[in-house]
């Protein structure tokens, strides 16, 4: 802890926060943020939280004011035990030193403000109206300097703890050699060489059972007709080029109206009857390879 | 969650022996991305680095709620993380817009699911497979 005052001190020189590395893990943190906000009921009460948390990160030297920071001197008693866990940083080469410190102590109210149900309705509803005027919702923590950052990042208050103690375990694992490093293209073997050996047609998707039939027929068609003369070659190959446009839009139709249907259950790979399931899961192969596992899914991607 | 979990690999190829595991690590990313199409257009698409980001904001998302949780567990002396505790963390990290939703669901899911290990598919897998994972020392631990 006395490191981490003494890291703080340091940072004081500093006069403007940059985002150049972490703010990266913190925007990601607020895309799995948004991810939750589409999940969750009550959406409306969720992107007023995130249009908070974007004022914040587009203001911040519009913390603190002289106005707040007297209407919340009554907040300063039960807060005490916060004081060295929460301190803020403003502009101290632009203020005076007393004033910088009045501001300093009255960012410990703002704290005590977020815990009240109200009074951050208040600056949830205001911050629908106007996000870039409610610049004192929470006070911001800056973190120590990691070695690649240059300047503090400044973070949620009530995340600084939680964000360090991440760190530790993620050097950790690191230490221990268990963090991923590059992804893969597939993830087992088998499943990639049986994906290498199905047919693929034009664009590089997989064909269903309907499709390999259909080049099949062709494939006879042209063998057939070997010793023709060169005009009926060009009408085989016309209609071999239209054969997998006309398809693709029963393909498109069965992926999207089976989507529903086949849900998060897992299908067999190889369905002993019925032709229309088989032509859902083989389509949806050549599709968006919803269930797929994630070897042929990232050959797909790959493909296209 | 017992789809895209594939704890048996066919020949022993793919995943190294010592290096961590990506399926041990991430959610898998099929899953995220069915749920990410949700938002998106019937004839949009979603590219599979969008998929993988979000497949890596998650997943630490989940390791920075769950590692609460696990610090408040220690401290009272318990070894199983619960899905209270899950919303109490949540709630004490800054996104107490959550946790009204997240006790109804919670208390619904409890009552559907008689608070044992079901098999229903859930609509939220992310949230029942923390649930389900919920002792301090699993994979979700760290990343």
């Amino acid at each position: 802890m006395l490191m981490l005052l003494r890291q703080m001190e340091d940072h004081r020189a500093h006069t403007t926060p940059n985002y150049d590395f972490f703010s990266g893990d913190y925007q990601m943190k607020q895309l799995g943020h948004k991810m939750y906000d589409q999940d969750s009921p009550s959406s409306d009460s969720g992107q007023s939280h995130q249009e908070e948390s974007a004022m914040n990160d587009s203001s911040p030297n519009e913390r603190h004011t002289s106005t707040q920071s007297d209407n919340d001197d009554g907040h300063q008693m039960p807060d005490q035990d916060k004081t060295k866990s929460v301190s803020s940083l403003g502009n101290p080469g632009a203020l005076p030193p007393k004033l910088n410190y009045s501001q300093s102590f009255a960012c410990i109210p703002y704290t005590a403000d977020a815990y009240y149900g109200g009074v951050l309705t208040g600056y949830s509803s205001h911050a629908i109206v106007h996000p870039q005027q409610n610049g004192t919702a929470n006070s911001r923590v800056p973190l120590p300097v990691e070695p690649a950052a240059e300047e503090p990042i400044f973070v949620n208050a009530k995340q600084y703890h939680a964000i360090l103690r991440r760190r530790q375990i993620r050097a950790k694992l690191e230490a221990q050699n268990k963090l991923v490093k590059g992804r893969k293209p597939y993830l087992h073997e088998s499943r990639h060489r049986h994906a290498m050996k199905r047919a693929r047609g034009s664009g590089g998707r997989f064909l269903n059972t309907k499709q390999l039939e259909e080049q099949k027929q062709q494939q006879e068609e042209e063998a057939a007709s070997g010793g023709a003369s060169s005009g009926n070659r060009t009408c085989l190959q016309n209609g071999t080029g239209s054969a997998p446009s006309a398809s693709s839009p029963s393909e498109i139709a069965s992926v999207s109206t089976s989507r529903e249907f086949l849900g998060n259950h897992e299908q067999s790979h190889f369905p002993s009857a019925g032709f229309l399931p088989t032509m859902s899961f083989r389509a949806q192969n050549g599709g968006d390879g919803k269930l797929v596992a994630n070897a042929i899914h990232q050959r797909v991607s790959m493909m296209r | 969650m017992s789809e895209g979990f594939d704890g048996t690999e066919n020949g022993g190829g793919g995943g190294g022996g010592g290096v961590g595991k990506e399926q041990d690590r991430f959610l898998p990313i099929a899953n995220i991305g069915r749920i990410m199409r949700r938002a998106v257009p019937e004839n949009g698409k979603i590219a599979k680095d969008s998929k993988e980001s979000v497949q890596e904001c998650v997943s630490e998302f989940i390791s920075f709620i769950t590692s609460e949780a696990s610090d408040k567990c220690l401290k009272e002396k318990r070894k199983t993380i619960n899905g209270d505790d899950l919303i109490w963390s949540m709630g004490t990290l800054g996104f107490e817009d959550y946790v009204e939703p997240l006790k109804l669901y919670l208390r619904l899911y409890r009552e559907t699911e008689g608070d044992t290990k079901g098999s229903r598919a859930s609509e939220l897998p992310v949230k029942k497979d923390v649930v389900l994972n919920g002792d301090p020392g699993s994979s979700f631990e760290g990343m």
